[in-house]
């Protein structure tokens, strides 16, 4: 019996699907966790909303401490 | 031998660390990050990195139109894994954890110090009260829930060895791997018991959930699988899965109670209560 969950996909910019692993909240902001469909890579993004357009937008995040911050606080999550 | 493309990559890179920034991405990389990533290798993780994940001119932001996919959860779970080493490798080049290199190849320090930072009496009275406020109300992810702070305890207490625990992380990684690698020529190939490797272990999934149903009253989830997959190490699919579980199960079973910890990254079959006695002298009410 195959035991199946549901998960977002979403494409980023360099034209890879990515399953969105999770969602973080931190300071604020909301950031997604992705992990490559294909292969072994993955990517963390920003959601933003942007003034006067109705969609949300992924970002790229704006250094690399806020990219290490939201990694490591995803890896807290998991106890390890 | 290294390709053309290889050597041109690698000459390339080492223009960028003459330089010691990457202007390139907009962002600044340090000198004394890329010194202790003495590991070209390690540098051109930091670079792809800063390129993936960093904001720099010119990037346009992408409209959020997530889809829905169905996957399977054994699946999930081992990417999830997977994704966590490959982040743990990432955060070790860029010096926030003390270095699963696994990928990175840069050198294993104080690992434990990083990511294993866990006060026993502290989590083991976060549970408790968890467990009397009524908080962990589903019993099976409570029981999950201490059984892995109760490992990673135990960690601390077997492990003065980085190099040790960082060969145990690498078998877990290379085992997932060869279960999930979509490479792996075996892994849609039928065995000498008609099964493929995904339907031997969702069969081996099957009897394991009915066996600590029925010894323990309680539901195993796919990460428990995953442990007790990993226990057995290289899996052998010409076997019958009921078979395999059962020597293992009983393999286990038999070691707790006798006290002699075979493994000690697992503790799945072992009811928390004595563990938490055993190991802590904790006796939960």
């Amino acid at each position: 019996m195959q035991d199946d969950v549901k998960i977002n996909v979403v494409t980023l910019e360099d034209g890879k699907e990515y399953y969105e692993i999770k969602k973080l909240l931190l300071n604020d902001n909301e950031y997604l966790i992705l992990s490559a469909v294909e292969g072994e890579d993955f990517a963390v993004r920003k959601l933003i909303k942007e003034e006067g357009q109705e969609d949300l937008f992924i970002s790229k995040l704006d250094s690399e401490e806020e990219v290490k911050k939201v990694l490591k606080t995803f890896l807290d999550s998991f106890n390890i | 031998m290294e390709s053309y493309d290889d050597l041109k990559r690698k000459a390339q890179l080492n223009e960028y660390l003459r330089n010691n920034t990457i202007s390139e991405y907009g962002k600044e990389i340090s000198k004394n990050t890329l010194s202790e990533a003495n590991n070209l290798e390690a540098q051109s993780k930091i670079i792809e990195f800063a390129k993936k994940n960093v904001k720099c001119d010119g990037d346009q932001n992408i409209v959020y139109r997530p889809q829905q996919k169905r996957v399977s959860k054994i699946k999930m779970k081992s990417d999830i894994l997977i994704l966590i080493q490959k982040i743990l490798s990432i955060l070790a080049v860029l010096g926030i954890v003390g270095g699963i290199g696994m990928i990175a190849n840069i050198g294993i320090n104080n690992w434990e110090d990083h990511i294993i930072s866990v006060d026993a009496e502290k989590k083991i009275s976060t549970v408790m009260a968890g467990r009397s406020d009524g908080i962990n109300a589903d019993k099976g992810k409570e029981w999950y829930e201490v059984r892995r702070f109760v490992n990673k305890i135990i960690e601390q207490k077997s492990y003065d060895n980085s190099d040790e625990l960082y060969m145990q992380l690498a078998r877990i990684y290379t085992g997932l791997e060869s279960v999930t690698s979509k490479d792996n020529p075996k892994l849609n190939d039928e065995n000498e018991n008609g099964y493929t490797p995904e339907q031997w272990i969702e069969n081996i999934y099957d009897s394991l959930r009915e066996k600590v149903l029925e010894d323990y009253g309680m539901e195993i989830g796919p990460q428990e699988l995953m442990d007790f997959l990993n226990s057995i190490g290289k899996l052998p699919y010409d076997r019958d899965p009921y078979e395999v579980m059962l020597e293992y199960y009983n393999k286990y079973k038999t070691a707790i109670e006798n006290q002699v910890r075979v493994n000690p990254n697992y503790v799945v079959l072992l009811p928390v209560e004595e563990v938490l006695e055993a190991e802590f002298g904790v006796v939960l009410d």
